[in-house]
């Protein structure tokens, strides 16, 4: 039987059909947001009355700054799914490498790799990353190594064990005895083994990411010059929204993260049920 | 059913408690009450009830605060002070003895105070009331500047604190101010009034400082009757909309007072083209000023002198000088005259809402003369940490000279802007060095004579309107809230605002 | 174990030393203080010996529990941290506790009704609520329970007029309703999904299908076989969150104005109290990797497989 393409597949389950739509209109948000958005936010002479509860012209109301929010959402858009990208590539690529080469190679490397992801998922993350970000500055590519630096870990242990399994097929030991090279057996096919998980654990990474930029943004380290959906909650919080009745402005950002998040954790659900039919059966 | 029960007693017992207590909401944290070391506004605050000085300043002057009088003596480079009948809040009296300590402390422990205390040489106890200081160095700024930084602390308590820098004096903080330590809890500090003392609250019996996170928590107390008064400025935002619908806002009250600081473009006079006298003209014509105080401060901003001191200093605030205009064709003029080329400039702001703001209108005004400039948006400190190695064209900064306009002396006289090991010597960033400035400021340091010393910023004010060393572009107000739910007798200064010691004195519980 | 904690050190005395700048000067503050007393301070803090000696300096007075003097608190940050520590631990045990003992039961009950409507709806709720900022939902709780319906306090840990022990006791309990409310209902689905996934991999396995065979009813597997076989790999699934538990949550308190550990950390990085920020990092990250340690020891006792293995 041949298989379907796995977009395709992906369209066939309802929790795929809704992520790929959200996701696909987050990007082009983010994208097109010069032509889409309605103001530009990083331009002070199309400010208007702050405050304003949403209306015709202001579809999502103004902040304390008189900036549209509507606007602000869609030019955060790119901040979030930029970093959502870069970190998910960024901890599948590295951490699916770390992975895979432990388990090929086992021995010391191994154990070094393994009890460094042990040490890695345990930490505690943020507080870390204020330390860091504290003493090295706050900018948008700090925020996205650091979240690679603690993502990196638990995409690495699954992996070894996916390519542990390989490992132990008779195909990888033909191959050796054919005279395959450990690298190029890694290469040629561990690796591609893991393809499939590597998939879902980049779009865990990357919704967590989003979730955390928001949240490092909220606490005052996001990078100052952009606009991002933890930001505007940030102002919001700082500049008194609550107070002003203004939820407009504390809703709506909260609402964006928790789409993007939530479309591309789902992307990742239906794409371990893809990959996974037993899952299936278990989770319907 | 219990616990909702025990909620509801726990409430009413809060309640009783509180009678005459004013509660006072701040932001920040207190980790130490230690004197000469304060690392917060709230730690400031509290130590300036606990704590008192030698010399206080009032309305731009130095006024006596222990110091019953003081006597300057230009040839022994001395200062000799006699001391009010004063009592610590253990009860002990206040001798010369423990001011001559307060002050010799420093100097024997090192502590490290800026460099004031390079000019101060010791302190000698001349009878029981009477305390001389000796300076390295004699001028105004010395009489300015050090009485009024050094606290007085009881000799008796602080002779065995081995290592003052790492002493938080959390315990029993005892000093001789209007307000004594009664106790503290993870998020409150209570004082009593102190009611030896001449200016000691009459009606109320002390203050709860409730330290809270951000503004909007305490701002919601302070509608809910929890506060009586929040110890920070409000956005001013937030008093436009209680201003304009004061019947949600039934006890509260706004007070809109003229502020102490000055916000102004700093620019770098060691680079091309901020060097240039008609480029900083050009800058100052091209500036819409009452929209940048209506749009970024709502109104609630003041115009700011040419001659750069705000009204609050009133003993040497010249109102004739006027305010900056707006003159695009002027602006241009000037910026034609200068040597500019056109190059693009950076202004460093830090992230603050209101400066982020100013910069972007700035940004937009210098755009339509032709300079085109980009903003950098940097944290406090990194901002800081730019200016003090002169690395930077332009900036937005806020210079707090209302209160002690001497201040200028280190903003703007050469000798502070020299660079030293990669960092400006003192405040003067800028580097500015306009040699009639320094003349100026050259006479203020010397003039320990009021009349004389009044001349002396009066033509400081000529000069820097003349030589444009910076552009000030407005003087946000100062805008606090307070309730009169539960007391009255709210005392509002122009000079000081509304939370001033005269208020203390006489609010009444209703 | 104690190479980590060696590597947690070496790493956060690296870090500090990144700093742009010169570390004496952060303590004193000022640049323009006189040369001679700039060299009395460092000498006094040790920063004018090489660098290499000073971190046997620092690793020696770490040893001995020492890691500074705060620059803000003025006193030794070890007694900051650990001043704040139980207000952390107050903060987060009870509704994780809490939702670790309600997370068994509907864990187990929806297993065991699988496919149903409940457990349909816990496991949409776990995930979603993944997805759900939670200084978002904190923010939202407070913005409908304390300030809308003012049924709880805006923020602190306690009333400063409760003076007697039980006035205390109900006015920290009344004050940390919320947080703790917002925290339990962020953990429950979650961990209950977490055992409900668990049990499901456990009933699959021989000696649950060996007991069915056995005819025991579902109950007596339930209580006999699946919750001791749970509770290991539940074990492990908590060493995951003791950071969190020490650590407490930097957007939860900050939300709550709850001083604990994370506003700690938060203040200490505003205020550039580098050793303060340096010690509650470390000192979490070493309470993280003891509590790891003991864990890996209980697991080993509780779970039979282990054991065995």
């Amino acid at each position: 039987m041949k298989r379907r393409g796995p977009l395709k597949e992906l369209w066939n389950s309802t929790e795929g059909r809704f992520s790929l739509v959200v996701i696909s209109g987050l990007v082009i948000l983010a994208i097109f947001a010069g032509w889409i958005a309605p103001y530009d936010p990083y331009d002070i002479t199309q400010r208007t009355f702050p405050l304003q509860p949403p209306s015709t012209r202001h579809l999502l109301g103004t902040d304390g700054f008189g900036i549209d929010v509507l606007s602000q959402i869609i030019y955060g858009a790119r901040v979030s799914l930029t970093i959502g990208v870069l970190v998910g590539v960024g901890v599948a690529a590295i951490g699916g490498f770390i992975g895979a080469l432990a388990a090929t190679y086992g021995g010391i490397s191994d154990t070094l790799s393994m009890r460094t992801v042990d040490f890695i998922m345990v930490l505690p993350g943020l507080p870390i990353m204020i330390m860091i970000m504290t003493t090295i500055g706050s900018s948008f590519w700090v925020m996205v190594m650091i979240f690679i630096m603690f993502g990196w870990a638990g995409t690495a242990r699954v992996t070894r064990a996916i390519v542990l399994v390989e490992k132990s097929r008779g195909y990888v030991d033909a191959a050796r005895c054919a005279g395959a090279s450990k690298m190029y057996v890694l290469m040629k096919h561990l690796l591609p083994a893991t393809y499939s998980i590597l998939f879902v654990t980049a779009a865990f990474a990357a919704g967590g990411a989003i979730l955390a930029e928001a949240g490092l943004a909220f606490l005052g380290f996001g990078d100052p010059k952009l606009v991002s959906w933890g930001k505007m909650l940030n102002f919001a919080r700082t500049y008194n929204a609550m107070i002003l009745g203004a939820w407009w402005w504390i809703i709506f950002p909260g609402v964006a993260v928790f789409l993007a998040s939530f479309s591309i954790m789902m992307m990742g659900i239906a794409l371990e049920k893809t990959f996974n039919p037993r899952l299936r059966e278990r989770d319907r | 059913m219990k616990k909702s029960l025990a909620f509801v007693l726990s409430l009413l017992v809060s309640v009783a408690a509180i009678a005459s207590y004013l509660n006072v909401a701040m932001i920040g944290e207190v980790r130490s009450l230690n004197p000469y070391f304060v690392s917060s506004s709230a730690e400031r605050q509290l130590i300036g009830y606990l704590y008192e000085t030698l010399l206080t300043t009032q309305g731009g002057m130095t006024v006596g605060a222990i110091a019953e009088s003081w006597e300057v003596s230009i040839p022994e480079r001395s200062m000799t002070v006699t001391l009010k009948e004063r009592a610590f809040h253990d009860g002990t009296p206040l001798t010369a003895e423990d001011v001559a300590f307060s002050f010799n402390m420093t100097v024997e422990k090192r502590l490290p105070m800026g460099p004031l205390l390079a000019w101060f040489a010791g302190a000698e106890v001349i009878n029981e009331h009477t305390v001389k200081l000796n300076f390295r160095v004699l001028n105004s700024s010395v009489i300015d500047m050090i009485p009024v930084a050094i606290p007085i602390i009881p000799k008796a308590r602080w002779k065995d604190v081995e290592r003052p820098m790492e002493f938080s004096n959390l315990e029993d903080p005892v000093g001789t101010g209007t307000f004594k330590f009664s106790r503290s809890t993870p998020q409150t500090v209570t004082f009593d009034a102190f009611d030896k003392h001449p200016d000691a609250p009459e009606y109320i019996s002390g203050i709860v400082f409730h330290l809270v996170q951000d503004q909007t928590m305490g701002f919601l107390g302070l509608v809910r009757g929890d506060y009586d008064y929040i110890a920070w400025d409000l956005d001013p935002v937030l008093a436009t909309q209680i201003l304009q619908t004061p019947s949600r806002y039934p006890d509260m009250n706004v007070a809109i007072t003229e502020g102490i600081n000055v916000t102004s473009v700093m620019f770098n006079h060691r680079r091309e083209p901020m060097n240039d006298l008609n480029f900083r003209k050009a800058i100052q014509y091209a500036v819409n000023y009452p929209e940048i105080i209506e749009r970024v401060y709502q109104g609630y901003a003041s115009e700011a002198s040419l001659g750069m001191i705000p009204s609050t200093a009133e003993y040497v605030y010249d109102g004739s000088l006027g305010a900056p205009v707006l003159d695009v064709d002027l602006a241009r003029h000037y910026l034609e005259q200068s040597d500019y080329d056109g190059r693009k400039l950076r202004i460093l702001v830090s992230s603050t809402k209101e400066q982020m703001e100013v910069a972007e209108y700035l940004k937009l005004y210098l755009g339509r003369i032709g300079i085109e400039i980009e903003v950098d948006v940097l944290g406090h400190e990194a901002v800081t940490s730019r200016l003090q190695s002169a690395d930077f064209d332009m900036a937005i900064t806020g210079y707090t000279i209302g209160a002690q306009p001497s201040m200028l002396f280190y903003h703007m006289h050469t000798s502070r802007g020299e660079i030293e090991d990669g960092r400006v010597a003192g405040y003067n960033y800028g580097g500015i060095s306009i040699p009639e400035i320094d003349a100026v400021l050259n006479r203020i340091w010397m003039s320990f004579e009021e009349t004389a010393l009044k001349q002396a910023f009066v033509d400081l004010q000529r000069m820097i309107a003349e030589f444009v060393p910076a552009v000030p572009i407005c003087v946000p107000n100062r805008v606090q809230a307070y309730s009169t739910k539960r007391f009255t007798n709210w005392q509002i200064s122009d000079v000081d605002g509304v939370f001033t010691s005269e208020t203390l004195r006489v609010l009444q519980p209703k | 174990m104690v190479l980590t904690i060696f590597l947690a050190l070496t790493f956060s005395f690296l870090l500090i030393r990144l700093l742009p700048g010169d570390p004496a000067e952060r303590y004193y503050g000022d640049p323009r203080l006189p040369i001679e007393i700039k060299t009395e301070i460092k000498a006094a803090f040790g920063l004018d010996k090489p660098v290499y000696m000073q971190y046997f300096i620092f690793l020696g007075n770490a040893v001995k529990g020492d890691l500074g003097i705060s620059y803000t608190y003025r006193r030794s940050v070890v007694g900051v941290v650990m001043e704040r520590m139980p207000w952390t631990l107050l903060l987060t045990t009870v509704p994780t506790v809490l939702s670790m003992v309600l997370g068994l039961k509907i864990g187990t009950y929806i297993a065991f009704n699988r496919l149903k409507f409940f457990d349909r709806f816990m496991r949409s709720v776990a995930f979603a609520l993944n997805s759900v900022p939670t200084f978002w939902l904190a923010l939202l709780m407070v913005m409908g329970f304390a300030f809308y319906l003012p049924i709880f306090p805006l923020q602190g840990m306690i009333d400063p007029l409760a003076v007697t022990m039980p006035e205390r006791f109900f006015s920290v309990l009344r004050h940390a309703a919320l947080p703790w409310i917002t925290i339990f209902m962020v953990t429950l689905p979650s961990f209950a999904v977490h055992v409900r996934n668990l049990t499901i991999n456990i009933l699959g396995e021989d000696f649950i299908i060996t007991a069915k065979a056995k005819g025991l009813k579902k109950a007596q597997i339930r209580k006999k076989h699946v919750l001791r076989n749970a509770l290991g790999p539940l074990f492990s699934i908590l060493t995951l969150r003791v950071a969190g538990l020490v650590g407490g949550s930097v957007l939860i308190e900050t939300i709550f104005s709850w001083r604990g550990m994370g506003l700690l950390v938060l203040e200490a990085s505003r205020g550039s109290d580098y050793p303060l920020l340096q010690a509650t990092v470390l000192i979490t990250i070493i309470l993280v990797i003891v509590a790891n340690f003991v864990a890996d020891i209980l697991q080993a006792v509780f779970d039979p497989r282990v054991r065995y293995s």
